[in-house]
């Protein structure tokens, strides 16, 4: 409640991706979290409770969502509205826009992509909101009949070891490239038997994910066992 | 933690053993009322949580009735004395009485929170304007005494609380609590007009009838945060961003927030009120809960135990979900699911549970099934 609104928000134009009185929000919310969720254990960091809030505003508001595909906005340029947006968001908070920079990435990515059943899949999941991330560091991936699954058959079971920058729950998908085939999986980190996340500093401990503090910033690794994948949730090589 | 008195008039208690009203939740015609005629609620408040010890039986029924009778006899029944109310959760409901599935569970009810959902047997929601009367009830329902409940009860936890003006500023000194203020947002919410009848909420057929139901949350309430903003700041959040502060204290039948202009103010403010929100819930602008919430400070968590009296718990369910305002983002670019809308930023829900609340005459182990 710090700052001025405009009486009648603008419209995002094609030279700004992100209303102003958005950013505004944006800034208030990082600046001024909600009184955390009490099962979140956000408690014991702020700004662990303000990138959580400030994801989710994004998230509900669907204000990361790729460009349409439409002819009224000229010449299609996913990578240049993801820079604009980046930017924008950059602009309000740095460390934040670094933490989205992999989503617009991707988004631009697949956005400029031509259609495909994954790729469709993933836009059709960004465009309803959701926020992607994608791996660092070493991977490991094991399918559990020795290999992806494919069209022929649909389902397939996988064991997955990643990390990922920023609190996994922040994420919706987090894309984790197979180092062997040049695949990406398509990977929901709360998906699996028992799913285990740790700061990448912090040795496991046995007990529920969320009981570990969260600290904004941190590299997480997220183990992952016994995951179910539908053959769309996989990018062939190249698309990414 | 007493305060000075701020009635206009004293509570209209009936006297010990005096016939009372056939419902357990007919408390409102012995309140007092402040000098601008808002009703004042018993400033001291207590949720037992209780459940059962082994098998119900009609023993423990018959001691349970004599225990509440006998607090009745020695009590004055308002503010004054004790007001009470034993309501039964979904435990009760579908182990042990004859009418299974009579009640439902409740539920997450916004994006944004996860509590604990509580399934307890029986819940005694104790009230007074004394906190030595609520000792005493305590104590005779289930201390060693002759009523002592402990055969067949075990009381799981306590929630405690108050309710009136001075006292949540007494309770958190330094944060700006407007001395006055009855509860932690430091406005008069409960107002003649905003409040179901309880004749409204009373439930006129089936295992519940003459009674009614009972929803009973523990929310976390960020008063630092919300003490820091101006007091017109405040009542924009509170009421609608079209009330002020002096405006809103000066509320006294109803909160009127054109709930009508909902989506207009939204527009033209970039700010969802809470109660213009909330009171698109109406039906035909009559509210279909009865507010019974006080605030809490226990755990170092200041907070509120809502407790909510409806006909259905659907109409408790209605009424959340429109005042958690998720239109609210289609008016306004500014407006979020917690941000700029309502009181959602400064509130989180921990715990919810749901009880049915028999009629006088049926409140001990009400129902109880044969199996």
């Amino acid at each position: 409640m710090t700052a001025t609104l405009p009486l009648a928000a603008r419209g995002p134009s094609a030279a700004e991706p992100l209303d102003p009185a958005a950013l505004i929000v944006l800034a208030e919310i990082l600046a001024a979290p909600s009184l955390p969720v009490a099962s979140t254990d956000d408690r014991t960091d702020r700004r662990s409770t303000a990138v959580r809030e400030a994801i989710d505003h994004l998230k509900s508001r669907r204000l990361l969502a790729p460009p349409e595909r439409t002819t009224t906005r000229g010449a299609r340029d996913p990578a240049g509205w993801a820079a604009r947006l980046l930017a924008q968001v950059r602009g309000v908070d740095d460390e934040f826009g670094e933490l989205l920079a992999p989503h617009l990435a991707i988004a631009a990515d697949l956005a400029a992509q031509p259609p495909g059943a994954a790729r469709n899949a993933v836009v059709g999941g960004l465009c309803r909101g959701e926020i992607h991330s994608r791996a660092t560091g070493p991977v490991r991936l094991r399918w559990t009949d020795g290999r992806p699954t494919g069209p022929a058959e649909p389902l397939g079971r996988a064991d997955v070891h990643f990390a990922v920058s920023g609190h996994p729950g922040w994420y919706d998908v987090v894309h984790v490239p197979d180092p062997g085939s040049g695949i990406v999986l398509l990977v929901p980190p709360h998906r699996g038997h028992r799913p285990a996340w740790r700061p990448d500093d912090v040795p496991f401990r046995d007990g529920p994910a969320g009981a570990r503090p969260i600290v904004a910033g941190r590299r997480w690794v997220v183990e992952l066992t016994a995951v179910t994948f539908h053959h769309t949730e996989i990018l062939p090589a190249g698309c990414t | 933690m007493s305060a000075p008195s701020v009635a206009g008039t004293a509570p209209r208690s009936l006297p010990a053993g005096a016939d009372l009203p056939p419902g357990q939740h007919e408390w409102e015609a012995t309140f007092a009322l402040d000098e601008q005629g808002r009703p004042l609620a018993p400033r001291q408040q207590n949720l037992v949580f209780a459940q059962l010890v082994g098998r119900p039986s009609e023993p423990a029924a018959r001691s349970l009735e004599a225990a509440l009778h006998a607090l009745e006899q020695r009590l004055p029944y308002g503010p004054d004395g004790l007001l009470s109310t034993v309501g039964w959760g979904t435990a009760w409901w579908d182990r042990h009485s004859a009418h299974p599935g009579s009640l439902n569970p409740p539920a997450r009810m916004s994006r944004w929170e996860d509590p604990v959902i509580d399934t307890p047997d029986v819940v005694f929601h104790l009230a007074s304007d004394h906190p030595d009367v609520l000792d005493q009830a305590r104590d005779t329902l289930f201390g060693t005494g002759p009523h002592g409940q402990g055969e067949h009860l075990r009381v799981t936890e306590i929630r405690r609380g108050f309710v009136g003006a001075g006292l949540p500023a007494q309770a958190l000194p330094g944060l700006g609590i407007p001395e006055r203020a009855p509860l932690l947002f430091g406005f008069h919410s409960i107002h003649r007009g905003n409040q179901a009848t309880e004749r409204s909420i009373t439930i006129a057929a089936g295992p519940l009838a003459g009674g009614t139901t009972a929803h009973v949350s523990r929310i976390e309430l960020d008063i630092a945060r919300w003490q820091a903003l101006g007091r017109d700041e405040q009542a924009a959040l509170l009421y609608a961003p079209t009330v002020s502060a002096e405006r809103a204290e000066a509320f006294t039948d109803d909160a009127p927030s054109d709930f009508r202009e909902y989506a207009r103010t939204v527009r033209e403010h970039g700010i969802v009120g809470h109660a213009q929100a909330a009171a698109r819930a109406r039906v035909g602008n009559v509210p279909v809960i009865n507010r019974r919430d006080f605030a809490t400070v226990e755990g170092g968590r200041p907070g509120t135990h809502f407790v909510s009296l409806q006909r259905e718990l659907r109409d408790f369910n209605n009424t959340r979900a429109i005042m958690n305002a998720a239109d609210g983002t289609d008016h306004h670019a500014a407006v979020g699911a917690r941000r700029r809308n309502g009181i959602n930023a400064f509130f989180d829900v921990t715990r919810r549970a749901t009880l049915g609340i028999p009629p006088r005459a049926l409140r001990a182990y009400p129902h109880r099934g044969t199996s």
